[in-house]
């Protein structure tokens, strides 16, 4: 299996996979994989593969974005808390970006940018 | 735990903190302006010589002005080779975590005497290159990569109080109204205009008249930034320096009758992105550092008579005054919308203008905040002075809070 990488992370969301990690020793999930858990400090982690599915914990409208989102302007963005527990930060994609609310349902998606693949939700 | 040994401050400098007044100056020219004040500062004289070290805050001045090592240019600049220069990066909490390092290195028993300081000159980049330097304080693996910036993430953090507390935008205002007040009597502010009279002067452009600071504040005339935090939700881009001069208590007679003692600090680190924490209403590490700050000083939150807190953001003002447990969860807007926090409040949260009004060089403002204490405490602060303060407690913030340090101080 691959490590627990940032690249490893990316490689699986183009792939359409939302994969996390499970430590073996606290059974603690977390997303993106952690070298070390943040739980209990083992080393012994398994690749956990998330359903995508939760809702909005916290979303915004962006109106001044980062050089590589100018395109997308305005767009909205928020932290998704997923139903296995753990949040993730997420684009907000195929929908007006004001319909994206705190507590709005969304499931994993994935928004291609060129060559990227950007981690992103929509609305179920 | 504790200092084995007292320090204090003995003299305080800053520059005016401004976008556009330092275009022509570097930042290692904003700091020896800053140091050079804080000298002039000490009441019976200092030399830099005396130091026993440099400790400098800067968050990147590689990417805002092409200089890297920034703490040896500054050392060299202020004739104090060879003395150790250290550089102290936590994003925009650098200079306070500069400020507890300088502190424990005289406590260790390394030196007597250390300049600590902070400075950051932003001005060279335009507007989306600040976006994107600013960004880098964030997770830029899983936050940045997926359309956040470091407003976009104070603004979830708002969706997310709002939701929790069941509140709305108009008590972020009152934080606006209220440090903009305040920069008009702190020369060293960058903005000089209440709300209002930004509101004539821009309304006089546009031909249009508004009748109060919140018609002003909803028009046009405030764009949104990151729903829902506007443009004056915002601290600008600032160029600025502060530097301090910290002595052991067994020689702060020597340089001055009235030092400002530490008497309690703290640092704390919490996750790098937001999403990793359970609640996105509440800096955890604000909470434990302040926690330990407090300890160590043997003061509680209602000793505080006066506060320097980290509104980098207007939200990030309410959520601050709840950790530090100044109020309860829930109700730091409340209490800036009544006016508890004005400068004539109960508790003066931000009499200097704040970073929203008086400006936010990043590196330099936990070393500014320290600054204003110095200021208040020896009853210097001039017309923002809070009557009477003698405790005071300054909080500086590292992005999203992934790094916090908080500092109480008395009058010596």
């Amino acid at each position: 299996m691959s490590e627990f990488t940032t690249k490893s992370f990316n490689g699986f969301i183009a792939q359409g996979k939302l994969m996390g990690n499970r430590c073996k020793k606290c059974e603690a999930l977390h997303i993106p994989p952690r070298q070390i858990c943040s739980k209990c400090g083992s080393q012994q982690l398994e690749w956990y593969e998330f359903r995508g599915d939760g809702a909005l914990a916290a979303v915004t409208v962006n109106r001044t974005p980062s050089s590589g989102f100018k395109g997308r302007c305005p767009y909205s963005v928020g932290i998704i808390r997923l139903v296995e527990g753990p949040s993730i930060s997420g684009l907000m994609a195929f929908d007006e970006p004001e319909k994206f609310k705190v507590g709005t349902r969304v499931s994993f998606t994935v928004v291609k940018d060129g060559e990227k693949s950007i981690l992103a939700f929509k609305i179920i | 735990m504790g200092l084995n040994r007292g320090v204090s401050i003995v003299g305080a400098g800053m520059t005016r903190f401004h976008n556009r007044i330092h275009m022509d100056k570097t930042g290692r020219e904003l700091f020896v302006e800053a140091a050079l004040e804080a000298a002039d500062a000490v009441d019976h004289g200092f030399r830099f010589r005396d130091a026993g070290a440099l400790f400098v805050g800067n968050f990147t001045s590689e990417v805002f002005e092409g200089q890297g090592h920034i703490a040896a240019v500054i050392a060299d600049w202020l004739g104090i080779n060879p003395i150790p220069a250290y550089r102290i990066e936590d994003a925009c909490a650098s200079s306070g975590a500069a400020l507890n390092l300088g502190a424990m290195s005289i406590a260790s028993g390394m030196t007597d005497i250390v300049v600590v300081g902070g400075v950051e000159k932003m001005s060279r980049l335009n507007t989306d290159q600040v976006t994107d330097a600013l960004a880098l304080a964030a997770d830029s693996s899983y936050e940045t990569s997926v359309g956040f910036t470091f407003p976009s993430i104070y603004a979830a953090m708002a969706s997310a109080y709002f939701k929790k507390y069941n509140t709305d935008w108009e008590q972020l205002a009152a934080v606006t109204i209220k440090n903009h007040r305040n920069c008009v009597l702190n020369p060293k502010a960058q903005f000089q205009l209440d709300i209002m009279a930004t509101a004539q002067r821009m309304g006089e452009k546009s031909g249009r008249i508004f009748k109060n600071e919140m018609e002003f504040l909803k028009s046009d005339l405030n764009p949104i930034i990151s729903s829902p935090l506007r443009l004056f939700d915002c601290c600008p881009v600032s160029d600025g320096a502060a530097a301090i001069i910290l002595a052991a208590d067994d020689v702060a007679g020597r340089y001055t009758d009235t030092p400002v003692k530490i008497m309690g600090m703290g640092q704390a680190s919490d996750t790098i992105a937001l999403h990793s924490r359970p609640d996105f209403t509440t800096l955890r590490a604000a909470v434990k550092a302040a926690e330990d700050a407090y300890k160590m000083s043997g003061f509680t939150p209602k000793n505080i008579q006066v506060a320097d807190v980290h509104d980098c953001f207007t939200i990030a003002e309410i959520v601050a005054t709840e950790d530090l447990g100044f109020f309860p969860k829930g109700q730091g807007g409340k209490s800036a919308e009544e006016g508890r926090t004005a400068l004539n409040g109960e508790l003066p949260i931000n009499p200097d203008g704040g970073l929203k009004a008086k400006g936010h060089p990043v590196g330099a403002t936990g070393v500014a905040m320290a600054y204003e204490m110095f200021k208040q405490l020896r009853g210097q602060a001039g017309k923002h002075q809070v009557q009477g303060a003698e405790v005071g407690l300054v909080h500086n913030v590292g992005a999203a809070g992934a790094s916090v340090a908080v500092q109480v101080f008395r009058r010596g």
